[in-house]
């Protein structure tokens, strides 16, 4: 016996039915197998990283040159990359 | 008699080795060009016995604890320090003889080891062997804090460094001297082995002792004493840890770091996993083998504290020699208290207004609160709030390690260290975007945990706990120290501004993104909690065998639980470093991990709320120490309230004080449901089956039950 719908009086199942009704495919549809969140989540991550770098404002690095007491002065660019 | 102790020392494989490698020192010292007379000078290698000896002797008291409670007591350095600080404050501050204070201070190590087993150890005898191990835990803070008082009350709290006895005359043996003192110790050891051999071998009450390590009950049935047998070895440990730091405290000196001491007993820890956690004849050996290549690296590596990382070393090596071989005596050792599991909302209840509404608004105004008190407080306050939220970040590691999987980290602030040298060296040099950096201290944190966790998890015990400290101690002294790698250790790091808008040099900044981080991670570890991962891993902690009887790897499975929390791990370094604007030696100190560990079992490990709510409190009193307290009060205090609070919970509330939330919780949920007439099993269950306050059943819910039953 199952419930019917609107409170309605409940309907009888035939073993055909509760079959199909085990057989039956979920609803969802699946992009990318799945993994569409994951994908969106990736594109927005790279996008976050080109257009909005949280990256340190302009400073100089110090290093010990080789062979000497002296040290070389670089300078860390906003850009990501270490300029000579 | 002779001729058989010497037919059966030449079939012992470790006397073989032994001889051979003396031998091959001897023959090899006297060949012209030999490297030896300037690598491995003899005042080395006696040094190195000397040290090595104190290492067995530590390692022989704790190899004693675990035949006979199959437990690793990390209480041990503590029991034989706070007795110690008599011998000293007697010897040193009121001028009593020093062998009369030996023997003063070996009586109250034994009568406060015998007082532990009765006050603490009984207490947890029908709790799982992972439980009474945290306990020493506590049990160490709190013996730290008595061994601080008496220092004050004897006048040694300021003493710091060698002690000259009347034996401290020296001879010298190129390129150390070598005194009296230590002349001592070697003597001592071989006369402490030979009294455990004898006690363990050939005493009744050793035999029984041994028996009742195998199987309590069935030693009960046959009428032994159990109880009074563990007094009595409990005794016994702290008598042999009290004569361990007498006759070592001379020439080590008297160590300002009370309590859990890392430091001072890695070695005994290494050196017993070499044994094996069982063999007091191989501890001796070991612990002279590795006394001699700690000091022989000392004298050639100038790198320094190089001898922490072989502390490591060793016991990596060990344990993958080792194979998984477990006694039945074994079988208790991996499980986490189960009465200590907190359980969600049911279903059934968690959708009405009553039940949803009130967690929600609780939730608003709490972040409103916190927005509106960040924005006003004091930039040094909101600091201590940023290291809070990282702290409680490694707390929710360690729910996923120990509430999930049952296993124990004592070194997770190692993890959390590379996870910031890796990050703040990126930031530094490479000025690498702050969402590349946080990532990869999160793989750096997977991969600790992987090169850590197969050799430590492979093999049942409590091996992770002793290996993590190992790396710890190595991570703290030899990797963060600048003068070994220059290069490599971030000590100024320039902060980033995030998405080229918010300026991380401002603390409530730095603060709402690592409470972000910190949100970020308890939604992934919600999530994985309700994966089949996630209950494979519940799964495996409560029986492991059960779990490997339907095809669960569950090596792999502990081995993924670790990597999960050295991830998170990972990422609090990362954002660590960003809080702190730097990291180097002593950033993270060994001793946070035993902290941040009792904190969150403080809180409850069962529940991520529990394990933050732990270490915030403690953070908060901190914080409060920090303004109104200095010095060895503070210290007292702190290491008092931890280590008490600590045992109360793990003996009253299993599942920490989230446990008596959670009480008030279900009450309130109880009250709804007899309002809305619903039958919830699982409350009145937990209400009839429960020691919390099952008397009181009211009739009309159990009418409800009766009346849905019939």
């Amino acid at each position: 016996m199952a419930p019917g719908n609107n409170g309605s009086a409940p309907e009888r199942l035939t073993a055909v039915d509760v079959m199909q009704l085990v057989r039956r495919r979920p609803r969802n549809v699946l992009l990318l197998r799945g993994f569409a969140p994951l994908a969106v989540a990736v594109v927005l991550y790279l996008l976050m990283l080109a257009l909005a770098p949280s990256v340190a404002p302009e400073h100089i690095v110090e290093r010990p040159a080789a062979g000497g007491g002296t040290v070389t002065t670089t300078t860390a660019t906003t850009s990501g990359s270490v300029a000579p | 008699m002779t001729d058989a102790v010497l037919a059966r020392l030449r079939g012992d494989r470790v006397t073989q080795v032994v001889v051979a490698a003396v031998a091959a020192y001897l023959l090899l010292y006297g060949v012209p060009g030999s490297p030896l007379p300037d690598r491995v000078p003899p005042g080395v290698v006696v040094q190195g016995i000397v040290y090595g000896t104190s290492y067995a002797l530590l390692a022989m008291g704790l190899i004693l604890i675990y035949r006979t409670t199959r437990i690793v007591n990390f209480a041990y350095g503590a029991m034989g320090a706070m007795p110690g600080a008599v011998t000293v404050g007697l010897f040193v501050g009121k001028g009593v003889s020093w062998w009369l204070s030996i023997v003063i201070g070996v009586v109250v190590g034994a009568l406060a080891g015998a007082a532990v087993e009765l006050l603490v150890v009984r207490r947890f005898a029908r709790s799982s062997r992972l439980v009474l191990t945290v306990a020493t835990i506590g049990l160490a803070q709190v013996l730290g804090a008595i061994g601080l008082v008496v220092g004050v009350a004897l006048g040694t709290d300021t003493l710091l460094g060698n002690v000259d006895t009347p034996i401290s005359g020296s001879v010298f043996i190129r390129p150390y001297p070598l005194r009296g003192d230590h002349i001592l110790l070697l003597a001592v050891a071989p006369v402490v082995l030979a009294a455990l051999g004898w006690f363990l071998l050939r005493t009744d009450a050793g035999r029984a002792v041994r028996a009742a390590a195998e199987n309590q009950d069935r030693a009960l049935l046959l009428g032994v004493p159990v109880r009074r047998l563990q007094t009595l070895v409990w005794g016994v440990a702290g008598g042999l840890a009290t004569i361990t730091y007498v006759t070592r405290v001379p020439f080590t000196g008297i160590t300002p770091d009370p309590g859990l001491s890392a430091s001072t007993i890695l070695p005994g820890l290494a050196v017993a996993v070499m044994a094996r956690f069982s063999s007091l004849p191989t501890a001796l050996w070991a612990g002279i083998g590795l006394g001699i290549a700690e000091w022989t690296i000392r004298w050639n590596v100038t790198a320094e504290s190089a001898f922490d990382v072989t502390f490591l070393v060793v016991i990596l090596v060990a344990l993958l020699v080792q194979k998984n071989t477990t006694s039945r005596a074994d079988t208790g050792e991996s499980s986490w208290d189960g009465a200590g599991t907190l359980k969600p909302i049911p279903a059934v209840l968690k959708r009405l207004p009553e039940v949803r509404w009130p967690s929600v608004g609780a939730a608003v105004v709490g972040f409103v609160a916190l927005v509106v008190f960040t924005v006003n407080a004091a930039p040094s306050t909101v600091v201590s709030m940023s290291f809070a939220v990282v702290w409680m970040l490694v707390a929710v590691s360690l729910v996923v390690l120990t509430g999930w999987g049952g296993n124990i980290s004592l070194g997770h602030f190692g993890i959390v260290g590379v996870g910031a040298m890796v990050a703040g060296e990126l930031m530094l040099k490479w000025n690498v975007d702050l969402f590349l950096a946080l990532p990869a201290a999160v793989l750096v944190g997977a991969v600790v945990a992987v090169l850590i966790g197969i050799p430590a998890l492979r093999i049942r015990g409590f091996y992770l706990a002793v290996t993590t400290l190992a790396f710890a101690v190595a991570l703290d002294s030899y990797f963060l120290n600048p003068v070994n790698f220059p290069d490599y250790v971030p000590s100024t790091i320039i902060r980033p501004v995030l998405w080229k808008r918010f300026d991380l040099d401002v603390p409530s900044t730095v603060f709402f993104s690592c409470l972000g981080a910190l949100l970020l991670a308890v939604a992934v570890v919600r999530a994985t909690r309700r994966t089949r991962a996630g209950r494979v891993v519940i799964g495996t902690r409560d029986n492991e065998r059960a779990a490997a009887a339907f095809a669960v790897a569950t090596t792999r499975v502990k081995l993924q639980t670790f990597v999960l929390s050295g991830c998170l791990a990972g990422l609090a370094g990362g954002l660590y470093v960003l809080t702190l604007g730097g990291a180097g030696q002593g950033t993270f100190k060994p001793i946070m991990s035993i902290e941040v560990f009792s904190f969150a079992v403080i809180g409850g490990l069962g529940s991520i709320a529990g394990a933050m709510s732990g270490v915030a409190l403690f953070r908060l009193l901190d914080f409060v120490l920090a303004k109104n307290a200095s010095g060895t009060a503070a210290t007292v205090l702190r290491l008092g309230l931890t280590g008490s609070g600590l045992l109360f919970v793990l003996y009253f509330l299993p599942g920490g004080l989230w446990q008596f939330v959670h009480r008030q919780r279900d009450r309130y949920l109880r009250w709804v449901a007899e309002r809305r007439g619903l039958l919830v099993p699982s409350l009145v269950a937990d209400r009839r089956d429960g020691s919390d306050d099952g008397a009181d059943v009211p009739p009309d819910e159990t009418s409800v039950i009766s009346g849905a039953l019939s």
